[in-house]
C-alpha cells in the first residue's frame, strides 16, 4: 500500500486524531481506500464515522490532497522520513490499545524495543538539584539495566533522565511537541544527537512543525502510552508533569513517585500524587526488582567501603545532605575554619562523592 | 622689552616647565597669544586682560605678544593665566624681571581678579622641584598639594594684586608649611569586625588581599558584598612614599586631591555604578582625564553588579588588568595613566538574587545561565577568587565580633606582602598575582603530594592552563600565608575551592 495515503489522512487539517481514527475503522484501515471513496462514499459511512459535511468537502478536496502529496514527496527527496501507522508490524504495541492512539508517529533513530521494559522518567523542568541528581541516577540504572528510558527532552527533569541513561550506556527515548527534526529545547542539542545513536526521537507531528504549548499534553500521553510505568521525580503543584500522570492513570500504567520534603514547593505534586495512590520510590535498588530488571547496576564502590580520612567521613556522613549546603553553614555546623575544610571538599569532589552545584555550595550525589 | 616667567603643561600625570615670553611693541593695541593652545588657555587672554584691568593695573595701550614655547606640545588648562598676567607685567616694568625668576606661576584667573584652584598642581610643582625652581606661586587653594613635596617653596596667593604685591616685595606671603602625611596615624574607620559571620567570605578576601589577587563575591542582596569592598583597602599595607605620589598625581590632575583620606596616604576605593561608561572607566575625553580605574590606583576598583555593566565599560578593564596601565589615544597624542588596582566585583547568583535556595529562587538553569553569561569570558579568566557570600543567620547578626576585624587581616596580609617583597626583589613584580607562567616554575614549588593532588584536579575538573597557573598562584599566596615555603596539598585544595565556576 502507498504510505503517502497514511500521511496524507492524518495531515488534514481540521480532521483530528480522533475522527481519522474513526474513519480508517469504518474503512478497514485503508487510507487509500477513504481516498477514493470521495465525497459521495464519505457521506455513505458517516453514520457509521460520524463526520459532518463539512468534514467530507475537507477530507474529499482533491487539490488540497494534492498539496499533501507534493509535501510527501518533498519530505522523501530531502533524506526520507522515517514514520510508522497502527497497521504497520513494528507500531509500538502498547500504543495500539490506546483510544486516543497516534494514527501516525514520525521518529528519527529508532522506536522502543517491544520487549524491553519501558519507564518514563517524567518531571518538571524547573528542579532542585537533588531531582536533578536522582533523575540522572534513575535514567543510569534503568538504561543499564536494559529498559526504555522515555521522557519528553524538556529541560530539568527530562533531560536529567535522558542523559543518566545515555550515561549508563542505554537506550533512551525522546518524545517531542513539534517535528522530530527540530530540537526543543535548542539548549538540548547535544543529548538531542546522543540519544538518536541507540535511542531515538519520536513525535506525531510532522517534521517541520514549531512547538506550541498546546500540543504538550498530547505529547504526554505519547510517553506515558509508550511505557509500562511512570516515575515522577519531582513536581511542583500546578506541574504539567501531573497531566502526563493523569493519562497514565486513563492508560492504566504504574504510577510511582520519589518523596519529597514536606514544604517543598518542588516536590509538592509529587507528594499529592503518593497520598493520592502513587506508589512511593524509597529504594532504587527496590524499584529495580518491583519493575523486574533485577538490580541494575549497583554503584560500583559501595559508601561502607570508601577510604575516607576523618575530615572528609565527618563532612561526608553527618554534614552534607542532597540539598546543596553553603560552605559557611558547614563550617558553623563542624566548628572548623574553612581554610581546614576545603581539602576534605575537594577530595571528596575529586572522589566524586559531592558536587558543587553553585559557587561555594555542596551537596551529595551518592 | 621681553618678560619671561615659567609656567607646566600637563599630558597625563606628568608635567613639563613652560616658558610664557610677553612682548609689548608700539601699535595698534592688542593681545595675541600663540604657542599651540588648546580651547581654555586661548581665552586666557580675555581673562587677563579682565583681571588686570579689575586689579588695578592700567597697560600703556600698545601691542601684547604672549607666547608659551615650546610650541610643540600641546598645552591645555586655564591654569595659564597668572603665568601670563605676570609675563606682561615683567614686559610692561610693572614687576621687575628679576623678581620673577626661578619661579613657577600656575592659577586660573577671576575676572575681578582673584586666583581660581586648578586641577594637576601637584605634577606641577613635581616638575618645578625636579628642574631645581625655588618657588611656585599658586592658588590658594592648592597650597596644600605644595605641602607634599620638599625642596621647593609653594606660595598661595589668592589674587592677583597679592601676587603683584609679593614679587614687587610690598608684601610677604608665607609659603605653605610642608607636612609629612606619611607620619598620619591610620586607624580603620570601616572595620571588618562589624561584619558578622562570612567567615569563608573574610578568608578569601584576605588571600586575594594578600596577593593582590582580583576577587569576585556571589552572593545574594544584603549578604555584606559592598561592605567588604569597602574595608579591602584598610587591610592592605600602608603606601610607600613612591606609590603615594603616584596615587597623589593622579588625584591631583583629575582635581581630586582634596583634605581628604588620599591626602592621607590612605589606598583608593573606587566604586562606579553600574551606568559608568567606558570613558569614565578608562578616562579620556578631549583634554584626558585619569578614569575609575586610574583613581583606584593600588588600591580597590569595586565593580558591584558585575553583570549590569556596560560590557565596554568593562571589556577597558582588560589591559589595565595585564599591564597596570592604561593608554588614551587621542587627535593631540596618547596618554598614559597608572592603572594598577584590584579588581573586587561582586554579582548576585541569579536575577532574584537567592539560589540555589529554592524556596526563594525558581529561577531555571537557562535564567542563571545567561545571568552570568553576560559576564565576558576574558574579565573571568582575569578574576583568580571568586567566593561566596552567603546569607547571614540569625545566630551571626545578632552575635558579637568574632575577633577576624581588620587589624588582625592586616597583620596575616603584612606578612605575605613581605613575602612577597623578598621573593620579587629587583624584579618588576611586587604580587603573586602578576606572576606569568614561566615564574610559577620558579616560584610555585609543591610538594609531591600538592602535586598528586594538581594532577587529578587538573584532570577531573578538565581545567585549561590559565585556570592551572591561577590556581597555582593563589596557592602560592596561601602558602605565604601559612608560611610554608612549598606550597601543601592544602593550600592547592584552598585555591581550587576558589576557582570561579564552569572552569
Amino acid at each position: 500500500m502507498d504510505r503517502k495515503y497514511w500521511f496524507w489522512i492524518n495531515n488534514i487539517k481540521g480532521i483530528g486524531n480522533i475522527k481519522v481514527r474513526r474513519i480508517l475503522k469504518a474503512f478497514g484501515d485503508d487510507p487509500e481506500a477513504v481516498y477514493e471513496a470521495g465525497k459521495e462514499g464519505l457521506k455513505m459511512s458517516a453514520g457509521e464515522t460520524g463526520i459532518t459535511a463539512n468534514d467530507c468537502d475537507l477530507i474529499s478536496d482533491k487539490n488540497k490532497a494534492g498539496i499533501i502529496f507534493k509535501e510527501y514527496e518533498e519530505y522523501n527527496c530531502r533524506g526520507g522520513m522515517k514514520f510508522v501507522v497502527p497497521s504497520d508490524m513494528n507500531y509500538p504495541q502498547r500504543l495500539k490499545e490506546l483510544y486516543d492512539r497516534p494514527n501516525i508517529l514520525y521518529y528519527k533513530g529508532r522506536l522502543p524495543r517491544e520487549e524491553a521494559k519501558a519507564v518514563a522518567v517524567i518531571g518538571s523542568r524547573n528542579c532542585s538539584e537533588y531531582g536533578r541528581s536522582i533523575a540522572s541516577e534513575l535514567g543510569r540504572r534503568l538504561g543499564a539495566a536494559g529498559a526504555s528510558v522515555i521522557s519528553g527532552l524538556a529541560l530539568g527533569i527530562d533531560g536529567e533522565a535522558h542523559r543518566g541513561a545515555v550515561m549508563g550506556g542505554g537506550r533512551t527515548y525522546g518524545v517531542l511537541a513539534g517535528g522530530v527534526d527540530i530540537c526543543y529545547p535548542a539548549g538540548n542539542f547535544n543529548l538531542y544527537m546522543d540519544m538518536q545513536k541507540d535511542g531515538g526521537i519520536i513525535s506525531e507531528f510532522p517534521a517541520g512543525t514549531p512547538t506550541r504549548a498546546g500540543m504538550f499534553p498530547l505529547r504526554n500521553r505519547i510517553i506515558s502510552g509508550l511505557s509500562d510505568a511512570v516515575v515522577v521525580v519531582e513536581a511542583g503543584c500546578k506541574s504539567g508533569t501531573l497531566i502526563t500522570v493523569a493519562q497514565a492513570l486513563e492508560q492504566n500504567r504504574h504510577v510511582y513517585a520519589v518523596p519529597g520534603r514536606l514544604g517543598d514547593p518542588d516536590s509538592a505534586g509529587c507528594n499529592r500524587l503518593i497520598s493520592e495512590g502513587a506508589q512511593i520510590i524509597t529504594d532504587i535498588d527496590a524499584l529495580m526488582e518491583e519493575l523486574g530488571l533485577g538490580c541494575g547496576s549497583a554503584p560500583e564502590n559501595k559508601k561502607n567501603n570508601l577510604l575516607l580520612a576523618t575530615d572528609e567521613k565527618m563532612l561526608y556522613s553527618q554534614l552534607l545532605d542532597f540539598n546543596p549546603k553553603s560552605l559557611d553553614t558547614l563550617t558553623g555546623e563542624c566548628g572548623l575554619p574553612p581554610e581546614r575544610i576545603f581539602s576534605a571538599l575537594v577530595e571528596l569532589e575529586l572522589k566524586g562523592l559531592i558536587r558543587e552545584t553553585a559557587k561555594n555550595f555542596y551537596m551529595r550525589i551518592r | 622689552m621681553v618678560g619671561k616667567v615659567i609656567s607646566a603643561a600637563v599630558s597625563g600625570v606628568t608635567a613639563r616647565l613652560v616658558e610664557v615670553e610677553a612682548d609689548i611693541a608700539a601699535g595698534i593695541p592688542s593681545f595675541e597669544l600663540t604657542g599651540n593652545l588648546g580651547g581654555t588657555a586661548k581665552e586666557s587672554r580675555e581673562r587677563v586682560r579682565t583681571a588686570l584691568r579689575n586689579s588695578k593695573i592700567r597697560l600703556n595701550p600698545g601691542k601684547i605678544t604672549v607666547n608659551l614655547a615650546p610650541a610643540n606640545i600641546r598645552k591645555e588648562g586655564p591654569h595659564f593665566d597668572l603665568a601670563i598676567a605676570a609675563a606682561v607685567l615683567c614686559a610692561c616694568g610693572l614687576v621687575p624681571q628679576s623678581a620673577a625668576e626661578g619661579i613657577l606661576f600656575a592659577g586660573e584667573l577671576r575676572l575681578d581678579g582673584g586666583i581660581n584652584e586648578v586641577n594637576a598642581a601637584l605634577p606641577m610643582i613635581i616638575a618645578a622641584a625636579e628642574s631645581g625652581l625655588k618657588r611656585c606661586v599658586v592658588p590658594e587653594g592648592n597650597a596644600e598639594e605644595g605641602a607634599l613635596i620638599d625642596g621647593v617653596e609653594v606660595i598661595g596667593a589668592a589674587s592677583l594684586e597679592d601676587c603683584v604685591a609679593y614679587l614687587r616685595g610690598e608684601k610677604k606671603l608665607t609659603p605653605a608649611p610642608k607636612c609629612s602625611f606619611a607620619a598620619a596615624p591610620q586607624s580603620a574607620v570601616k572595620d571588618f569586625g562589624d561584619i558578622r559571620g562570612q567567615r569563608s567570605l573574610k578568608r578569601a578576601v584576605t588571600v586575594a588581599a594578600a596577593g593582590m589577587h582580583n576577587l569576585l563575591m556571589v552572593g545574594p542582596p544584603g549578604s555584606g558584598k559592598t561592605m567588604t569592598a569597602e574595608r579591602i583597602p584598610d587591610i592592605l599595607p600602608p603606601l610607600c612614599r613612591e606609590q603615594k605620589m603616584e596615587v597623589w598625581r593622579i588625584y591631583s590632575v583629575a582635581g581630586l586631591l582634596g583634605g581628604d583620606s588620599i591626602l592621607m596616604g590612605r589606598r583608593p576605593f573606587r566604586s562606579p555604578r553600574h551606568t559608568v561608561t567606558a570613558q569614565t572607566m578608562a578616562g579620556g575625553g578631549r583634554n584626558p582625564m585619569p578614569g575609575e580605574m586610574s583613581l583606584a590606583q593600588h588600591g580597590v576598583l569595586f565593580l558591584d553588579e558585575l553583570n549590569l555593566f556596560d560590557p565596554r565599560a568593562v571589556e577597558t578593564l582588560r589591559e589595565p588588568l595585564e599591564s597596570g596601565t592604561v593608554r588614551i589615544n587621542r587627535v593631540g597624542g596618547t596618554v598614559e595613566y597608572p592603572a594598577d588596582f584590584m579588581l573586587a566585583a561582586a554579582v548576585n547568583p541569579c536575577r532574584c538574587g537567592y539560589y540555589p535556595d529554592r524556596r526563594k529562587c525558581r529561577c531555571t538553569q537557562t535564567d542563571i545561565k545567561r545571568h552570568f553569561g553576560r559576564i565576558s569570558r576574558p574579565i573571568m579568566d582575569r578574576i583568580d577568587i571568586c567566593v561566596q557570600a552567603p546569607t547571614v543567620s540569625f545566630d551571626e547578626v545578632g552575635g558579637g565580633k568574632d575577633g577576624y576585624d581588620s587589624a588582625y587581616m592586616k597583620k596575616i596580609v603584612g606578612k605575605a606582602f613581605e613575602i612577597q617583597q623578598k621573593r620579587f626583589k629587583g624584579q618588576k613584580l611586587m604580587f603573586n598575582s602578576a606572576m606569568t607562567a614561566a615564574m610559577t616554575a620558579e616560584y610555585c614549588v609543591m610538594e609531591p603530594q600538592a602535586q598528586r593532588l594538581m594532577k587529578k584536579a587538573y584532570e577531573t575538573y578538565g581545567l585549561s592552563a590559565r585556570s592551572y597557573y591561577k590556581i597555582l598562584k593563589v596557592a602560592r599566596t596561601v602558602a605565604d600565608i601559612e608560611g610554608n615555603e612549598y606550597i601543601s596539598a592544602e593550600n592547592i585544595s584552598e585555591a581550587i575551592s576558589y576557582k570561579t565556576m564552569g572552569e
